[in-house]
């Protein structure tokens, strides 16, 4: 049987309950495979940012999440590429985000009230921490290397890489929660190559039909091949 | 703008309220139509396995929600201070497009306590008449629970709602909510299964002597029928339910139970994408002529005239329109006068996260409403006699499902990012839970609902201005609830415990609290001082009824869509039995 014709929705829908789906589904004799033929390694393409802002990026990331017994780094795994198609989308220009002025400074229990956009944000950003590097090392923050890096990275995390910098702390925040999102997010969406994070903490992907686990595996560790958008798409 | 034909009914918001009082004038004969801002929702082509599992896309970019760049709020926590825009989504997350919320809610579906319903008059025959502030404006609901109880079962059936009953006909059943007001049927599907952080949630607080039960749940813990013949799925436990639509049909919604009803019906048309700006008040009458409306597609602006007109929208939308109509004074908080926007009030939360070393908790199993409850310092289920505040809430443990990017908890002094931030994330992911504490928000003179002076929405329209602060009666609640948290805490024994924080002095706007909010068209049995009748009928509008939470005179500890539901059933009710064949006044 075809497993993908499943995921017909109404086929899905008929069976759950009835026939114990997810115990076919969890089988290993599955159809469909888990990982997907390696296709030629092909370097994606950067969109949003400038070349000098791709190398700022990759070795910002790579602070964040470096390479080590956990987990290839965070720009190996494509989350330099998943902020780039990220800034250069609806998410960039915060399509969803009320952006009509006048703007104050609020208090904080009032929220964010600047006019920026997420893009402009990390444009601007990228610029002062290599003005910053440039100043101080007399090289981009590319070229420093991880120890000096590091120490601007934390600098720029605890807000004192330049005196008070709402900009600063506003792209410390974000970029941060964008490579954690880039990360953890689906694969389809570039970060998260091979599925890396969710097998670093065991998460099983998103088939997720629990409905005999729960019950069978409390208490125990459960383990089952992970799934992703594209592996049942 | 083109206006259209007369109809019978026109109803604005097609989420549970709206699609419930579609379904119930369905099948009558009546011209009804039903006006939807968002876009149309169809589960079985709109939600499938795998794209209804995209995190980013459902949690993180808000997929289902209100989009903020055509319309927001502005707040501020005193009326002393400049109101500013809530610029991104945060505190509440009130849907958008068919079903409203209730296609991405939790599945939570508490009843009120009998108490709940009648609280002015118990807190006064319990405490004396003077133990209530004079600026706290408690009421009684104009119904009393037992009037209501049929429409509570009512809804749970429509839902199949999954649970432990704690009080059938005044017999206390072993296992259930003890302090659960007598209902007239039990469940009507047993409780789900637990997960292990419930258990160990159970018996720490057995322990101590409360009485833990599972939570009520609109997530089917088995293939279900419901009375109108809708068929649900099994819950899956897949973890993805707040914020997701359900791919099993397990989780009840408007989409899969009462708009099918007037979906199927010749006389009724569905709207969506039609942005209903402003009712329009009869000239030298006390009729609403109907809404005028703006196709978000097309562009264009319509006037739908109507004999009546239920306005359905969420909460603070409802208290938005009814304010830009110029329908009812509005609420001053200098003078006491006015009514629309008054009684706004909100919940007040806290939660904890235990970490457990050596336990395989297996997070990303979850429902949306799996979870174990302890009621005992909930409403007016324990003494207060003694106590620096009246209110009080639930604690529970919840497994609604650990997705990757939005928990992954760490222990209090972890590094915010690289290896040994890594390493945590590794450990603690399975190894975590999560107790919470839910409760109860009694309304303040100071907070309230009110037009914005100064921004607007994409229409040119005022937008609603929310002024809101928690109170030292929310504190000293919190401060007493967290007390037994942490107890219940330290029976669990974790190796690590992040939280609970101490309720902060003013309410934040930013991080995600509940989208349980409430009053602003408060319901009474005066139009002295109340916006609707017992029926949501506005005292100064015959043909205009109000449904939602709004109507809440308070917000009690728990959530509000099971009430909500009830409420709606009651109403139908009176529509159908007396307005339908005498429209006009019901009270």
């Amino acid at each position: 049987m075809d497993l993908k014709s499943f995921f017909n929705r109404r086929e899905l829908f008929k069976l759950i309950g009835l026939t114990g789906l997810t115990s076919i589904l969890l089988s290993p004799r599955s159809s469909f495979s888990e990982e997907k033929p390696a296709a030629e390694s092909v370097e994606m393409g950067f969109v949003f940012f400038t070349a000098e802002e791709v190398a700022f990026i990759k070795s910002y990331v790579d602070i964040l999440i470096p390479a080590d017994e956990f987990s290839p780094s965070a720009s190996s795994c494509g989350v330099a590429n998943f902020i780039d198609r990220q800034l250069s989308g609806s998410f960039g220009v915060a399509s969803r985000t009320y952006l009509q002025g006048p703007f104050y400074n609020g208090s904080p229990s009032q929220g964010y009230q600047k006019p920026f956009t997420p893009s402009e944000i990390y444009r601007k950003s990228i610029h002062q921490i290599n003005e910053y590097c440039q100043r101080k090392y007399k090289l981009p923050f590319d070229m420093i290397g991880v120890k000096n890096q590091q120490r601007v990275v934390d600098r720029v995390h605890s807000n004192r890489l330049l005196k008070n910098s709402e900009l600063l702390m506003d792209f410390s925040k974000l970029i941060l929660q964008n490579t954690k999102e880039g990360f953890f997010a689906d694969p389809v969406y570039f970060g998260n190559k091979n599925k890396v994070s969710w097998k670093m903490i065991g998460y099983p992907g998103v088939l997720a039909l629990y409905s005999q686990a729960i019950k069978k595996f409390k208490g125990k560790k459960y383990s089952a091949p992970v799934y992703s958008i594209e592996d049942i798409d | 703008m083109k206006k259209l034909k007369k109809v019978d009914v026109v109803i604005v918001g097609m989420g549970w309220t709206g699609g419930l009082i579609a379904q119930e004038l369905s099948g009558k004969g009546l011209k009804v139509v039903g006006l939807e801002r968002g876009a149309m929702r169809v589960p079985e082509k709109d939600f499938v396995i795998p794209f209804v599992r995209d995190e980013l896309k459902f949690q993180q970019r808000r997929e289902l929600q209100q989009n903020l760049a055509r319309e927001t709020i502005t707040f501020r926590n005193k009326s002393n201070e400049r109101a500013l825009p809530m610029r991104n989504l945060g505190s509440f997350l009130p849907g958008e497009g068919l079903g409203g919320a209730g296609l991405h809610w939790n599945g939570m579906s508490f009843r009120n306590t009998h108490a709940d319903h009648e609280l002015r008059s118990v807190i006064s025959n319990r405490y004396g008449k003077k133990r209530i502030p004079s600026d706290m404006d408690l009421r009684d609901w104009p119904q009393t629970y037992s009037e209501l109880e049929t429409h509570y079962s009512e809804f749970e059936q429509l839902c199949g709602v999954s649970g432990k009953a704690g009080n059938i006909k005044g017999n206390i059943q072993p296992g259930g909510n003890p302090f659960e007001a007598p209902r007239s049927k039990d469940y009507p599907l047993p409780p789900l299964e637990s997960s292990l952080s419930n258990d160990l949630f159970n018996k720490a607080s057995r322990s101590l002597g409360y009485n833990p039960y599972p939570l009520p749940a609109a997530n089917c813990s088995k293939p279900y029928k419901n009375q109108y013949g809708d068929v649900f799925g099994q819950c899956q436990y897949c973890g993805h339910c707040e914020l997701f639509a359900c791919e099993s049909n397990a989780k009840a919604s408007p989409n899969i139970t009462v708009l099918k009803r007037p979906l199927s019906d010749k006389d009724f048309e569905l709207k969506t994408h039609s942005w209903v700006t402003r009712l329009k008040k009869g000239k030298g009458s006390n009729r609403i002529e109907g809404v005028y409306y703006t196709n978000m597609q097309s562009g264009e602006e319509y006037f739908q005239p109507a004999e009546t007109v239920f306005l359905c929208a969420w909460t603070l939308n409802n208290v938005h329109l009814l304010l830009n109509s110029g329908i009812g004074a509005a609420y001053d908080p200098k003078t006491g006068d006015g009514l629309v926007g008054k009684n706004y009030c909100y919940q007040v939360m806290a939660g904890a996260r235990l970490f457990f070393e050596k336990k395989e908790l297996n997070t990303f199993m979850g429902a949306g409403a799996l979870g174990s409850v302890v009621d005992n310092f909930n409403s007016e289920n324990f003494d207060h006699s003694q106590l620096s505040f009246l209110g009080g809430g639930f604690i529970a443990n919840l497994s609604m499902g650990a997705r990757p990017i939005s928990s992954h908890p760490v222990p209090p002094g972890t590094p915010k990012y690289g290896t040994e931030w890594k390493k945590a994330v590794q450990k603690w992911y399975n190894r975590n839970t999560l107790l919470i504490i839910h409760g109860s928000n009694y309304p303040s003179r100071l907070n309230y609902l009110s037009l914005d002076p100064t921004y607007k929405n994409v229409f040119g329209q005022k937008l609603l201005r929310m002024t809101f602060n928690f109170t030292d009666n929310d504190r000293n609640m919190m401060e007493f609830l967290q007390i037994r948290l942490k107890k219940i805490i330290k029976e669990m024994n974790p190796t690590h415990t992040a939280g609970p924080k101490k309720l902060s002095n003013n309410y934040n706007i930013v991080p995600y609290q509940s989208t349980h909010n409430t009053g602003g068209a408060i319901m009474g049995t005066s139009p002295a001082d109340s916006v609707v009748n017992k029926y949501c009928q506005s005292w100064d509008h015959p043909n205009l009824f109000i449904l939602g939470a709004s109507a809440f005179p308070q917000n009690t500890g728990y959530n509000p869509t099971l009430p909500l539901g009830a409420l709606s059933y009651y109403v139908a009710k009176g529509v159908k039995e007396k307005y339908l064949k005498k429209p006009g006044a019901l009270i």
